[in-house]
């Protein structure tokens, strides 16, 4: 189900509810993790491959496509990154 | 039955004007790709590689690896294909233990790949892919391949993970390879006119004898991807009108959930094969959905090169088995008693074929387990079905499988246990919704010391992949009565039933 990205809050919101659902991450950590907390290697955690799992995931709930041109460290740095992007792609106005 | 060498001398000089690789628009055609081989085999020569000598690859899937390989077996050499996300602990390991003479790799990886032979207890050279040649043109003896190799001569060494805690050192010969590659081409049709997608890894056999090999000795055309981007992977399918696409599942799986506008045109597969890990039904499903094509499942293993591939007519039907074997091969499941199990029973699944290793260097306490009767025993329970396919269960021995590759929990609980505040450390799988597996440590500290400093500690010892992407700790690990880690229950903690 795409959600619309609206306000900030609802959007990072999403972000760490696919933290968990996708990746695993722990619940508590992706709740209470900072949205300015590195999402690669020693903060949450993640690799590449994990990256492209959590794009993936954006892709659906929020019915845009990334361009894997932008799938850069510095897109997946943190989930404040990952918020301004899909609002910057326009989320699911529809 | 031929050395691989001389096999890559017929296909080049049969296929000389047709185009051999494709990479970033410039296409390589086998006469050019056979000169180039030949320089390459002459810069080894120069640097003392001869029959015999190992030489590791250090290179993602590009042009030059195919070069590179095709050069060592041209020298008569033994190849060693190297993960390119290894780190100095890895690749200090392979290096030692291999033995090995040459370093090849690229400038990218340079420094490392110095710190590296640095560190290494007897000298060991590099070769770098942009070296310049050593003269204008190679002595005209290096047009033919070294021709004094018996086709059971060792051609590549590999490493496969086990229970041990030691990677198992695998050498297959020749003849192994030669097989395989006939096995591949009978089983799939494959011809001249095939174009083969290169993104699994081809420093692993999947990518490396299933797309490399099997396309360049088969007069094919290859489309090297140094990694995998769901768009570049996509774009290189649809534009080049690509026909064979064997990679892992979790590649078909992100394909499958990506959104592409428009949907890229996969008309022109005629073969998906996925292996080294099960892909997902529903993920399947998806992918065909979108693309029009079923996942195969492949099965096969660096011990026997490939074993199996579901070629059903109507596969929905079966789309979690990894079929019938491929030509030349025999399996059978072992019933506990080591006799054939019923159809429908589950067993140790064993496989016979001139593909297959017939020993571990150095490990004779394993091969009496592992080799028997000629069949090699290969870890993996299965069972097959009242319609004659066969479908795999599980492993008898415990490995992680992270985006299909394999992964030692023993070797990432030794480097944390190297942490001074670390006392003991098990690392368990948690298994992902794209059929692999996360890797997850749960560590008994001594000291102060936090997850993040573990992770700290890993990093740059070992690859990426291999990282924990979860650190718990704990006070003691659940044990068995023995004082065996129950991982069991430790893998049931981590998927969340008490977080």
């Amino acid at each position: 189900m795409a959600v619309n990205a609206g306000p900030r809050d609802l959007v990072e919101q999403k972000i760490r509810e696919l933290l968990v659902s996708e990746l695993g991450v722990d619940p508590q950590a992706a709740a209470t993790s900072d949205p300015d907390t590195p999402l690669l290697g020693s903060g949450i955690g993640l690799d590449s491959l994990e990256a492209m799992v959590l794009v993936t995931g954006l892709e659906e709930a929020f019915d845009i496509t990334v361009d894997d041109a932008d799938l850069s460290e510095e897109l997946v740095r943190s989930i404040d990154t990952l918020v301004d992007y899909v609002i910057a792609r326009g989320g699911a106005h529809q | 039955m031929k050395t691989l060498a001389s096999v890559f001398d017929e296909i080049s000089a049969t296929h000389a004007q047709r185009t051999a690789v494709v990479e970033d628009g410039r296409e390589i055609r086998y006469a050019e790709l056979r000169n180039m081989v030949v320089v390459r085999a002459w810069q080894l020569d120069v640097l003392g590689i001869g029959a015999g000598d190992r030489v590791a690859l250090l290179l993602p899937n590009s042009a030059e690896f195919v070069v590179t390989y095709f050069a060592i077996v041209w020298r008569g050499a033994i190849v060693v294909p190297l993960n390119d996300s290894y780190q100095q602990n890895e690749l200090l390991y392979f290096l030692e233990t291999c033995d090995v003479a040459v370093l090849v790799t690229s400038r990218e990886s340079e420094s490392l790949a110095r710190d590296v032979l640095e560190m290494c207890q007897t000298p060991r050279r590099l070769l770098l892919v942009e070296d310049d040649p050593p003269g204008a043109d190679p002595p005209p003896n290096y047009n033919v391949p070294y021709s004094g190799l018996s086709p059971d001569a060792p051609l590549m060494e590999q490493f496969s993970s086990g229970s041990t805690g030691t990677p198992k050192r695998i050498t297959r010969t020749h003849s192994n390879l030669v097989f395989e590659i006939g096995s591949l081409q009978r089983t799939f049709a494959i011809t001249e006119e095939d174009r083969f997608l290169g993104v699994a890894p081809f420093s692993h056999v999947n990518g490396l004898v299933r797309s490399m090999m099997a396309s360049i000795l088969s007069g094919a055309c290859l489309y090297p991807l140094a990694k995998f981007d769901r768009q570049a992977t996509a774009a290189a399918i649809a534009r080049n009108r690509l026909t064979v696409f064997i990679g892992v599942p979790f590649m078909f799986s992100i394909l499958a959930k990506s959104r592409f506008r428009p949907a890229p045109d996969f008309s022109s597969l005629r073969l998906c094969a996925s292996a080294s890990a099960p892909m997902p039904d529903k993920l399947n499903r998806l992918f065909h959905e979108h693309f029009g094509h079923y996942v195969r499942q492949l099965y096969g293993s660096t011990e026997t090169g490939t074993i199996s591939c579901n070629r059903s007519i109507d596969p929905q039907l079966s789309l979690n088995s990894v079929g019938t074997p491929v030509e030349g091969v025999e399996i059978m499941v072992l019933a506990d008693d080591g006799s054939e199990a019923a159809t429908g029973k589950m067993g140790e699944i064993a496989v016979r074929g001139p593909g297959v290793i017939r020993a571990y260097a150095g490990a004779e306490e394993i091969n009496r387990d592992a080799f028997r009767d000629g069949w090699f025993l290969t870890g993996d329970l299965g069972r097959v079905g009242d319609d004659g396919l066969l479908y795999l269960l599980g492993r008898k021995k415990f490995f992680i499988n992270k985006g299909g590759y394999k992964i030692d929990p023993r070797e990432i609980e030794e480097l944390l246990e190297e942490h001074p505040a670390v006392e003991e450390a098990a690392v368990v799988g948690v298994p992902t919704q794209f059929a692999d597996e996360k890797v997850k440590a749960v560590v008994v500290p001594c000291a102060d010391v936090s997850a993040h400093e573990l992770v700290e500690h890993c990093r740059g010892r070992i690859a990426e992949f291999k990282i924990p992407s979860l650190i718990e700790l704990c006070d003691s690990l659940p044990k068995t009565s023995t004082g065996k880690i129950r991982k069991n229950m430790l893998k049931e903690t981590v998927q969340g039933k008490e977080t």
